[in-house]
């Protein structure tokens, strides 16, 4: 099944390394320049889902002044999945641009 | 008020809203709610909504099995008080029969009247302290059946005194006598879990810290002269009263359990086909036989097996879901 936007980005941001829900939202917000800022309940959420298809794994968990912070990290095969869907995408934005350089 | 006011009223709001989560998706949450304070900016409007979203659907789904788990008990007081209170009360007989003059009488039927109307609030209300208090599975589970249990006893008070209604076929001038009864099936059928929901939001358990998983809470008719009258559980045969358990208990309580994530698949399966084959197993006989009244026994023998089945069945569930929250919280 294809992932949905939100699940693509969290896949992207945790390619970069591991990191805990606050951090994953920032992340987001500055790879996407602000256009994206996913809220909590689909945040965790898709990191639920994404969890049970194994494609992320909790990675460790650590208390930060009384704040605890669960980490998520990519699996092998989420690496891979986002390789695919990224190349998808690619393929798809490269077919669109073709498109409309022709109109 | 001050934006800084706005947001650390936010991030209260969002805390309180966390009770219903597991104890590690809670932790979580809290940590994401500082994490969000200790950078400058808090939490938008929306991200608070979203997460008080995620408190409601989780104490929802923490509810679900306390009250399905709460129908044994429930089904038991429906029909004990049904047979204590025909045999001895008898409110058809004494209207018609004993002079309503009778002080002794009148007084008896006024201190139920008031027992009633005083039990149910105080029962939910010390079923729901009692259960915020001890914070754990086993009392809440203990709450939600006291209070299931008051809630039946006054609907058991309800169908006797409705009994000549249904006793009855249903015919259009009888649809205006049974709307005010299904209204307050209904009213108790939605209010009694929207009620745990609203005060668990209102007063919300203190958070926990420490937390080891993702998320646990993945939360009766014969000869009058011989013995009890029966007369009240064979109008429970009628297919109108058959209509509206159907509508207002049966089934949502099987829809609850297919929401349930306490449940395997086979479980539900079987408390659907349980709640719900007996329903239509006395429709059809009362349309093979064209007596909406049923004949007396073959009907009643029908209930209460069907009664001895659904009550096999919830407490089957209800010992699903205790085993479930005895696990120990770093299992699984």
């Amino acid at each position: 099944m294809k992932l949905n936007e939100q699940r693509f980005l969290i896949l992207t941001a945790l390619a970069g390394g591991a990191l805990h829900g606050y951090g994953l939202v920032a992340e987001i917000a500055e790879l996407t320049d602000g256009r994206e800022r996913p809220r909590p309940g689909a945040l965790y959420h898709g990191l639920d889902k994404l969890t049970e298809q194994g494609l992320v794994h909790v990675d460790r968990e650590a208390v930060v002044d009384g704040r605890l912070r669960r980490y998520y990290a990519l699996t092998t095969e989420g690496r891979q999945r986002l390789a695919t869907e990224a190349n998808q995408r690619q393929t798809t934005a490269q077919l669109a641009i073709g498109r409309l350089g022709t109109v | 008020m001050t934006q800084n006011r706005v947001t650390r009223n936010r991030a209260r709001i969002a805390r309180w809203s966390c009770g219903g989560l597991g104890p590690a998706r809670r932790a979580e949450i809290l940590g994401h709610i500082d994490d969000a304070e200790a950078a400058g900016v808090g939490l938008s409007r929306t991200e608070t909504l979203s997460i008080c979203a995620m408190g409601a659907r989780a104490r929802t789904i923490a509810e679900l099995p306390s009250l399905v788990a709460a129908l044994p008990l429930a089904l038991l007081a429906f029909v004990a008080y049904g047979y204590v209170y025909s045999e001895h009360f008898a409110p058809w007989d004494l209207m018609e029969e004993i002079p309503s003059t009778d002080p002794k009488i009148a007084a008896l039927r006024s201190a139920a009247e008031l027992a009633w109307v005083v039990v149910l609030p105080l029962g939910l209300y010390a079923g729901w302290r009692a259960a915020r208090r001890v914070r754990r599975h086993a009392y809440r589970l203990a709450g939600a059946y006291v209070a299931a249990v008051l809630v039946m006893v006054g609907q058991a008070r309800l169908f006797i005194e409705r009994t000549e209604w249904f006793a009855q076929p249903l015919e259009p001038s009888h649809v205006d006598a049974v709307s005010p009864y299904s209204a307050s099936m209904l009213a108790i059928a939605v209010g009694l879990p929207a009620m745990f929901i609203i005060l668990d939001a209102l007063f919300p358990a203190p958070a926990q810290t420490a937390p080891t998983r993702v998320d646990d809470h993945r939360s009766d008719p014969a000869d009058p002269a011989s013995g009890p009258d029966l007369t009240a559980l064979l109008a429970l045969a009628t297919p109108g009263l058959f209509v509206v358990i159907a509508a207002l208990w049966v089934l949502p309580f099987t829809a609850l359990t297919w929401l349930s994530d306490s449940f395997s698949r086979r479980q539900k399966m079987t408390a659907t086909i349980v709640a719900v084959a007996p329903l239509l197993l006395v429709l059809a006989y009362v349309v093979a036989t064209g007596d909406p009244d049923g004949d007396g026994l073959s009907v009643i023998g029908l209930l209460l097996a069907a009664t001895a089945l659904q009550l096999a069945t919830w407490l089957w569930l209800a010992g699903t879901v205790l085993r479930l929250h005895r696990t120990p919280p770093d299992r699984g």
